[in-house]
């Protein structure tokens, strides 16, 4: 039998709290509401369900503003289903819905992969009105000969009905919940974050953003799905542009990332009009409130829900930094056979010749600095070995592989590197990013091993409560665990002070016997690259200019005339 | 088919003008105005409201435009006071909320029925070789490439241009220099306000004027500003007149007649596509 890995879980205090709140209202609701209230209540719900899909695609940082188009796809399904008379009841044709509506998902998603933020947003948009057009055109399958859809046995009263509804929307939460705890979940924050930071983690960009798309259309289809068991034949009117609007600017005010932030969006949606409507006020005022409660949320920064889970975190105290254990301050050895070879690599921006037919080797078992002045192309090289510069010309082999064609991430399955800015997705906690980042199934032992190793914060943390320093040590922890061949850090030590640099170079000396991966360490910082590299390349407007041990190296007139200027090296 | 292609100048015009007013706006203060029509709406229905009270046309169109950029001039005023440093993503979201808000208000202010709109531009212009062109027709088709070229002279022969184009591109720097952001910022919406209620009222008399309906000509305004990439006016004004000649075709296309506001948007996403094939990554570095 192959090995299941099962996702790793951490179920926290607020986790149990939000979702034993939502299921004891909804507990409450099935039994106290009278008919009229519990079918409102149920229409809260399939909002819900739709505001909770709204939420991946709003997690991975993009704006969809056609929600209801998805829904329709999957109300379209269900209805077409009832008219085929086709088995299985309506609980099936409600999954059959959500999966009708995640190729239509992934389509969406596909201009994603090219277009960012609003150009998105706008196009989004654009399917919405399109949707409005074909919906309009096609009309719902049974509207005209208004046959219902019908509901079975246990859940045909109206009562049952919403325990259905509840179930549903706790089944889709649940999922997302779990699935948020996932390398996949991680992707989706860390995308919003930076893409560059999570190609170069090993995870396709494409991927990401379009499962993102997908899952968001699911919950939109199977929201769309039970709204026609629930009011049994839909039209046009339920999923028009401008409801896809307004409970996107529901989302933004109450916040959808959390099962507890969409069920107070659908709450809103729902009973805000009806008790206007009962206080004898026109019911547009709802609209004008969302809107106020969008722009309030956005000043704050954070949606209602989103408010709330960083309070309960605030009010946790932050646990003490875990001590570093110091090692044996050992220089690196000098290395064994050639693990990258790189030869005649050329990099050309516009007529700039940024790299010119470099040649460098960076032996197995080592760390090898690379230095030069500003300018030189060092990030650039770093860009080029790691994938990111397509029009690279020239060899790259790592390991007797080829890596030059490959994309990003999957060079990073032997290579990492480490970003010069600061590129730690905020959105994580310090484990979740360092078991997102090592694209494979680690062990807490493991995660803590590599973090007192070179004293990270402990995992519970949150990434964005962590000063730059810590952050740039975290980068390079996470490269370590991803168990690479090679590892490539662009100045990991900015941010650092003098001694901390020191006492990281004296770890990452330690690391090609640690972790069986070579370092190629980007620095501008001599000291440093003296005291942890047994080779070092000089790299001068784009040429390797020098390159053997680094006292003897750093010694060469051409490399002082690089660093100092020519009279420097002539005094 | 000529006759459609011309019949859908009218709209096509006035997707250009819109979508000058959004990419002007996201090139000036950063922001996809998604509210842009809707707030040329305001305009219009308070138009509509006043000469229905009996006051000539020549004062209520003013009096349509002022109000128009008020509100324009209000919202401006919220973005820049509590989102002056936002990114154009935030900004934009914030200009939904704008757009589903100001619907709302006018259904509360002038009812949820669609208003008979006045105005002086209906009825052909003339008719040659059985082609008729509406007077809208022209003036539409007309009024995009003026502004067009109206913003570009302004944008690089004046002084408030300059001190435009600097706030757009640095606008910490522009600030250190002394630019007086907000007022500018909150400038730029009322005139871009009173230009899309000046737009609607010549189209508004012409089609079906609810107010949703309306509101949504943002959409395609957004299109043709996508098709000029949100920074170059000729693209936007191209896009839009393109857009709409391609719908008045298909209005004469019986099998594609009631997907006629549906095919061109996939025409263009996938010129996009297409465009943009090619990788770019997020950040420059």
């Amino acid at each position: 039998m192959p090995h299941v890995e099962m996702p790793h879980v951490e179920i926290r205090r607020a986790d149990l709290l939000t979702g034993g709140a939502v299921l004891a209202v909804i507990a409450v609701a099935a039994v106290a509401l009278p008919g009229y209230w519990l079918f409102l209540a149920t229409s809260a719900l399939v909002a819900a369900i739709a505001l909770r899909g709204l939420g991946v695609v709003g997690q991975a940082g993009m704006n969809s503003l056609c929600q209801l188009s998805f829904a329709a796809v999957g109300a379209w399904t269900v209805a077409r289903l009832n008219v085929m008379a086709a088995p299985g009841g309506l609980v099936l044709w409600v999954a059959a819905g959500g999966l009708a509506a995640v190729p239509f998902g992934a389509l969406i998603g596909l201009p994603a992969l090219r277009l960012r933020g609003v150009h998105l947003a706008v196009v989004t948009l654009g399917f919405a009105a399109t949707a409005d057009v074909v919906v309009a055109a096609l009309r719902f399958p049974g509207a005209t000969t208004f046959q219902q859809v019908p509901r079975p046995g246990p859940i045909a009263t109206d009562r049952g009905y919403f325990v259905f509804a509840a179930l549903v929307f706790a089944l889709v939460c649940g999922a997302l919940w779990l699935v948020d705890r996932t390398r996949a979940g991680a992707a989706w924050r860390a995308v919003r974050f930076s893409e560059r930071a999570t190609a170069a983690a090993g995870t396709s960009v494409a991927r990401t953003k379009l499962t993102a798309f997908a899952a968001s259309a699911f919950a939109a289809g199977v929201a769309g799905g039970v709204l026609a068991g629930q009011i049994g034949t839909v039209t046009a009117q339920n999923f028009q542009t401008i409801n896809s609007l307004a409970l996107f600017v529901v989302a933004v005010m109450a916040g959808s990332r959390y099962a507890g932030g969409a069920l107070f969006g659908g709450l809103l949606m729902t009973f805000v009009p009806e008790v206007l409507k009962r206080l004898g006020v026109p019911q547009d005022w709802a609209n004008v409130l969302f809107a106020a409660g969008a722009v309030q949320a956005l000043t704050q920064g954070a949606s209602v829900s989103e408010g709330l889970a960083r309070r309960l975190r605030a009010r946790r105290p932050a646990p003490p930094a875990a001590a570093v254990p110091r090692g044996e301050a050992a220089k690196a050895p000098p290395g064994g056979g050639p693990l990258l070879t790189v030869t005649g690599l050329t990099v050309r921006y516009g007529k700039v010749t940024a790299l010119q037919d470099v040649d460098l080797t960076v032996p197995e078992g080592t760390v090898m600095g690379l230095i030069g002045p500003n300018g030189a192309g060092k990030s650039t090289l770093t860009d080029a070995l790691s994938g990111f510069l397509p029009g690279a010309t020239g060899q790259i082999t790592l390991a007797g592989r080829r890596l030059d064609g490959l994309p990003v991430h999957r060079r990073a399955a032997h290579l990492r590197r480490t970003f010069q800015q600061d590129r730690v997705p905020t959105g994580l906690t310090v484990g979740a990013y360092l078991r997102f980042a090592a694209r494979r199934r680690v062990g807490r032992g493991e995660v803590a091993e590599v973090c007192a190793f070179l004293g990270c914060p402990p995992p519970d943390r949150h990434v964005g409560d962590l000063d730059v320093g810590s952050r740039r040590l975290l980068e390079v922890a996470a490269a370590l665990l991803a168990r690479p061949r090679l590892v490539v850090l662009d100045e990991p030590a900015a941010g650092l002070t003098h001694a901390d640099s020191l006492a990281l170079a004296d770890r990452l000396a330690e690391v090609p016997a640690r972790y069986g991966a070579s370092v190629l360490l980007i620095e501008h910082d001599l000291d440093m690259v003296r005291r942890a590299c047994a080779h070092v390349a000089v790299l001068d407007f784009g040429r390797v200019i020098a390159a053997g041990p680094p006292a003897a190296t750093l010694a060469e007139p051409e490399v002082a005339r690089a660093y100092l200027g020519d009279e420097a090296a002539l005094a | 088919m000529l006759d459609g292609a011309v019949a859908g100048l009218a709209g096509g015009g006035a997707y250009a003008a819109l979508g000058l007013c959004l990419t002007l706006m996201f090139r000036l203060v950063r922001v996809v105005n998604f509210a842009q029509a809707a707030i040329g709406v305001i305009g219009v229905y308070g138009m509509a409201l006043l000469a229905d009270a009996g006051l000539p046309y020549a004062l209520a169109a003013p009096a349509g435009l002022l109000a128009a950029g008020l509100v324009a001039a209000a919202l401006g005023w919220i973005m820049a006071r509590w989102f002056a440093e936002a990114g154009a993503d935030q900004r934009s979201a914030i200009a939904i909320a704008f757009l589903v808000g100001l619907l709302a208000v006018s259904f509360l202010a002038f009812g949820t029925h669609p208003r008979r709109v006045p105005g002086p531009f209906g009825g052909a212009l003339l008719t040659v070789g059985g082609v008729t062109v509406t007077r809208a027709a022209a003036v539409c088709a007309l009024l995009a490439p003026a502004l067009a070229a109206g913003a570009h002279l302004l944008l690089t022969r004046t002084a408030v241009g300059l001190r435009l184009r600097a706030l757009s591109e640095r606008p910490t720097t522009a600030e250190l220099l002394g630019i007086p952001s907000r007022r500018l910022a909150v400038g730029t919406w009322a005139a871009t306000g009173a230009l899309a209620a000046a737009v609607l009222m010549v189209v508004a008399p012409q089609q079906s004027a609810d107010q949703s309906s309306l509101a949504l000509m943002v959409i395609p305004a957004c299109t043709a500003a996508l098709v000029g990439g949100f920074r170059s006016l000729t693209g936007t004004v191209a896009g839009g007149l393109g857009l709409g000649v391609m719908q008045g075709v298909l209005a004469h296309v019986e099998d594609l007649q009631q997907y006629r506001d549906a095919v061109p948007f996939a025409v263009i996403l996938a010129i996009l596509v297409w465009s943009q094939r090619r990788e770019v990554w997020d950040a420059a570095r």
